[in-house]
């Protein structure tokens, strides 16, 4: 995480030695949603979440930041296990369409991402797994209040515009978790914005509908005009 | 020219969605197999001086008039079950400390009351101080998967209290794999 906020410090504060300052100087922030949150919402009775995001725009680089509030309830006749937590992710985004006139990204990425959540598990002490305990079944609770999980992701996917600043897209993840970390004996099941807790991977998919809001207007370097740049900024 | 190159990388994009998209729903599975359980293994041991002056430690079999858990109706072991050296004690799955009675057998006679049809009446000689062996222990709950549910597992089991002479603790994991937690020393 410091190594990444260490060489973007670079990269800002570098770009004005190389003279590209326009280059690297924010163009536009893009703030927007997943709007799956309504699919879930309507059709899942188990998981409900609302995601936003935010992107900042280095040219070629993006700086990107997730937060999400999320539940999660499974009721099942032997136990019922509920979830609820935030997670934040953040990191960069490289544009492999940085040409492109319509301002379309098709980006791949690292984040960083934590998260943090309460879970609660009533049980039946007679179950599918155990069944022979020799002891009569009782309903039994576990609770884990302030558990905490991290992870990296490798993140790819696609923004593109849809009319004048407005953007659609999605994003595929591929999550590797690093540590969670539980207050009881109860491990979590399901961690917000990772998933569940069965492998330290795991594959995500989000759509997003987001707006930029531009600070400037934002100069494409295409291979024809790269030169044309240069000797402009060279003239005093 | 950038124009193709545009196509070739969405080509490469697409390629690496539609390969995601099989891992992600090629995913298998999970069997419901747990290898834990809420069975304390006590292994029954006697301790024999060979002339040579050697110890060695033989397991044996007991018979016990009656093996309960207090809190618990069920009994576990009465004078019929098949005699073993080794108890499987099911732990209270709702608590974290059990203690179970186990009242032990004297001798047994046998009073034959008729010679045909051949009636024999058993007479059983309870020893009239029942042992007690009291153990503590840690659960932890965790879900397999949605349609397994939920797995208990024990650990952290330690003897609290024993009425036998020499009792010890050597897995302190409750598992399908173990061989013995505890042995007892007669």
């Amino acid at each position: 995480m410091r190594c990444f906020f260490s060489i973007l410090l670079f990269l800002v504060a570098g770009s004005d030695l190389f003279g590209q300052v326009d280059r690297y100087v924010p163009s536009a922030i893009r703030i927007g949603g997943d709007p799956g949150t309504f699919g879930y919402m309507l059709f899942s009775e188990k998981r409900g979440f609302i995601e936003a995001e935010a992107d900042i725009d280095f040219d070629r680089l993006f700086i990107v930041a997730n937060y999400g509030l999320s539940n999660y309830k499974l009721d099942e006749p032997t136990y019922v296990y509920e979830n609820n937590g935030s997670y934040l992710r953040v990191g960069a985004d490289i544009n492999f369409m940085h040409q492109d006139q319509n301002l379309n990204v098709m980006f791949f990425g690292l984040r960083y991402a934590t998260s943090s959540f309460n879970d609660k598990l009533d049980y039946d002490t007679q179950a599918i797994i155990q069944s022979q305990t020799g002891w009569p079944n009782t309903r039994e609770t576990s609770r884990s209040d302030n558990g905490k999980a991290t992870w990296y992701e490798m993140v790819t996917g696609l923004k593109i515009r849809i009319v004048k600043q407005l953007y659609m897209g999605f994003s595929l993840r591929f999550k590797l978790l690093m540590k969670t970390t539980q207050t009881n004996d109860l491990r979590p099941y399901y961690i917000p914005g990772f998933g569940k807790n069965i492998n330290t991977s795991s594959f995500g998919f989000n759509y997003y509908i987001s707006y930029r809001l531009p600070f400037r207007k934002k100069i494409i370097y295409t291979n024809e005009n790269k030169n044309a740049v240069k000797e402009k900024k060279k003239k005093p | 020219m950038n124009e193709q190159k545009s196509r070739s990388i969405r080509s490469i994009f697409w390629g690496i969605v539609f390969l995601s998209g099989l891992i992600f729903f090629s995913c298998a599975n999970e069997d419901c197999i747990s290898i834990f359980n809420n069975h304390l293994l006590v292994e029954f041991i006697r301790a024999d001086t060979l002339e040579s002056g050697e110890i060695i430690l033989e397991p044996v079999d007991t018979v016990f008039h009656e093996v309960t858990a207090i809190g618990n109706d069920s009994v576990f072991y009465t004078p019929d079950t098949l005699i073993r050296s080794i108890l499987t004690l099911p732990v209270d799955p709702a608590g974290e400390r059990t203690s179970f009675r186990l009242e032990m057998l004297d001798s047994i006679t046998y009073d034959t009351l008729s010679l045909d049809p051949i009636e024999i009446d058993t007479n059983y000689h309870v020893n009239p101080t029942p042992h007690i062996i009291t153990v503590t222990y840690r659960r932890r709950q965790r879900i397999i998967s949605e349609d397994c549910g939920v797995e208990i597992t024990y650990t952290n089991v330690k003897v609290d209290e024993s009425t036998f002479q020499t009792i010890n603790l050597v897995e302190d994991k409750l598992s399908r794999l173990n061989e013995a937690n505890i042995e007892v020393f007669f």
